[in-house]
Order: C-alpha cells, then sequence, then structure tokens
C-alpha cells in the first residue's frame, strides 16, 4: 500500500510539473440494484489523455479498494472488481471513488461505464445498474 | 527292311526329336534327308537357344539385379511409409489445432459457478468456500488450496491482456 502511495505520489508530482494545463477530478461509482448486493465488477472506458491516479474504496461493507490492474491506470480500459463476505443490507451504493487527471478539454461523456456482474450474498447473479457521478469536472 | 517303306513313314514330331532315337528311327533318318536336315537344325537351334539363356544373364548380374530390385521395393515402401506417417501427423496436428480452437478460452477451472463465466461471481462463491471450510480449487498449481488461489483468481478477473491498448 505504501508503495502504490509512493508511486502515486511520484507519478502526481511529474504529471504536474509535465502538464500544468491538466487538472485533477474524482468520480464515483454508484450501483443500484433491487435487492442487497455483495459483489460486483465493472468496466471502465475513458478518454485519451486521462489517467487514473487512485482506485478509493466505498461506502458501508466496501471498506476496501477494489481489485484492478494497474495496467489499466493510463490504458484507456479499467476492470474493477470487489466483494464482500459481510452483511451488506444496502441497494445503492457508492462502491468506489476514482480519482484521476485530465486535459482540461477532456470530455465527460468520453467515459463509458459498463456493470458486468453484480452479485447477492450468496455469490448469485442479480441485476442492477451503475453510474459514475463526477465530482469536480476538470 | 525296304529302304522305300522306311523313307515313305516319316516320324512324328516328338519321335523325330527324341534325344534317343529308336533303330527304325535311325534307319529312316540315314535314308530321309529332310527329315535328317529337321532334326539336325532344331537340335542346333535347341543348343544355341540353351547357350543364349545360359550366357545372356550370369548368375552374378542375375542376383546383383534382384538384390537392386529387393533394394528399390524396399525403399519405396519405406517412402510409402514415411508419407503415411506424415499425413498422419498432419492429421493430428489440425485435429488438435481443431479442437484447440473450438475449446472456450481462459481458464475452464477457475469457472468455480460453472456459468461460462470467470467474475467476480466466482472470487466470491470461492472466498465462500473457503471461509465455510468447505471444498477449494487448486487455481495457481502449487498442490494446494486455500487463499492464494483466491488471490490468484481475483488478479486474474481483473487483469487486462499485456498487449492491450488504447
Amino acid at each position: 500500500m505504501s508503495r502504490l502511495m509512493l508511486f502515486v505520489a511520484i507519478s502526481t508530482c511529474l504529471l504536474l510539473w509535465a502538464a500544468p494545463a491538466d487538472r485533477f477530478a474524482s468520480c464515483d461509482l454508484v450501483i443500484e440494484s433491487d435487492s442487497p448486493f455483495s459483489a460486483w465488477q465493472a468496466e471502465i472506458r475513458y478518454p485519451a489523455g486521462v489517467i487514473l491516479t487512485l482506485i478509493e474504496n466505498g461506502e458501508g461493507a466496501f471498506v476496501e479498494a477494489p481489485d484492478y490492474d494497474r495496467r489499466g491506470l493510463e490504458r484507456g480500459r479499467i476492470i474493477l472488481a470487489s466483494y464482500t463476505l459481510e452483511n451488506q443490507p444496502e441497494k445503492r451504493l457508492r462502491v468506489a471513488r476514482l480519482h484521476f487527471l485530465a486535459p482540461s478539454d477532456a470530455n465527460q461523456e468520453d467515459w463509458t461505464v459498463r456493470l458486468t456482474a453484480l452479485g447477492d450474498s450468496q455469490a448469485r447473479r442479480i441485476s442492477g445498474r451503475i453510474h459514475l457521478k463526477t465530482r469536480h469536472l476538470p | 527292311m525296304n529302304p522305300e517303306v522306311a523313307v515313305s513313314q516319316h516320324p512324328l514330331p516328338e519321335e523325330l526329336f527324341d534325344p534317343e532315337p529308336n533303330p527304325i528311327l535311325l534307319d529312316h533318318l540315314s535314308l530321309c534327308p529332310v527329315c535328317a536336315g529337321i532334326r539336325r537344325d532344331f537340335g542346333t537351334l535347341a543348343a544355341w537357344q540353351a547357350a543364349q539363356t545360359e550366357s545372356s544373364i550370369p548368375a552374378q548380374t542375375d542376383a546383383a539385379i534382384r538384390a537392386e530390385f529387393a533394394l528399390q521395393s524396399l525403399s519405396r515402401r519405406r517412402r510409402k511409409t514415411r508419407r503415411r506417417a506424415a499425413y498422419a501427423l498432419a492429421a493430428s496436428a489440425a485435429a488438435a489445432l481443431f479442437v484447440f480452437a473450438i475449446l472456450p478460452r481462459g481458464m475452464p477451472d477457475s469457472d468455480i459457478n460453472s456459468d461460462g463465466l470467470v467474475d467476480v461471481l466466482d472470487s466470491q462463491r470461492l472466498a465462500l468456500a473457503l471461509n465455510r471450510g468447505g471444498e477449494a480449487r487448486d487455481l495457481n498449481r502449487d498442490g494446494l488450496a486455500n487463499a492464494q488461489d483466491l488471490k490468484h483468481l481475483r488478479r486474474t478477473i481483473v487483469s487486462l491482456g499485456p498487449e492491450e491498448t488504447r
């Protein structure tokens, strides 16, 4: 974790120095379902020029940051997945927060998010919806 | 024997060429120049033919020809066997390629819930099984079914291909 933080810090410093026109922002990944959910997996595609700087945990039972491939931080596509074995009664929850650096002319419409799996506490597949809510537009 | 009678009674062909002629035939041949000439000519021809047969293909040459023929025949059989083996190998390779092509991609063992997909629900189910002390799977092939397999599966699920780009 400390190595990740170090990586983020160094990346942030370098990027701030190299691209002063870019801005930091973050967005929330929110899942809604008709019943409580305990596992989720999503695929996010983001435009060129955007660099994900940190994948943060969500609310409630999702206290740990989701799993992801570090190569996805700069490739325009990333897969996030997480589950909890604790009791999770919520039907709507922020499951992750993404911090990113984007060019000033980046468009939120270029982001796409797809919920590829959602499961209940017994790992049974259920249906749901996913939203990407930008907190601070670049 | 009356010479006229002896000449008029020509022998049959098999009697004429008998290597040990009887006295009657000898008398006839002494009096009949035609039969004597035929017998002499055919004798000469037979002797020449026998000489030709014996001298045309010496035993050594004949053996060499037979050995060469046997060698060529063996070589042909070997070539045919090699060709058949090559065909069989190519057919096996094609069959293996076909089976490989139609097999589902990914890790069949990792599909814990057998729904045809390897996703977070599989890792959740594996985690539930490990938590309850139930049956787990040795996904990382280390001979043990434990939390390391869950870690391996979680990493696999979110993994991007090495060549993947925007």
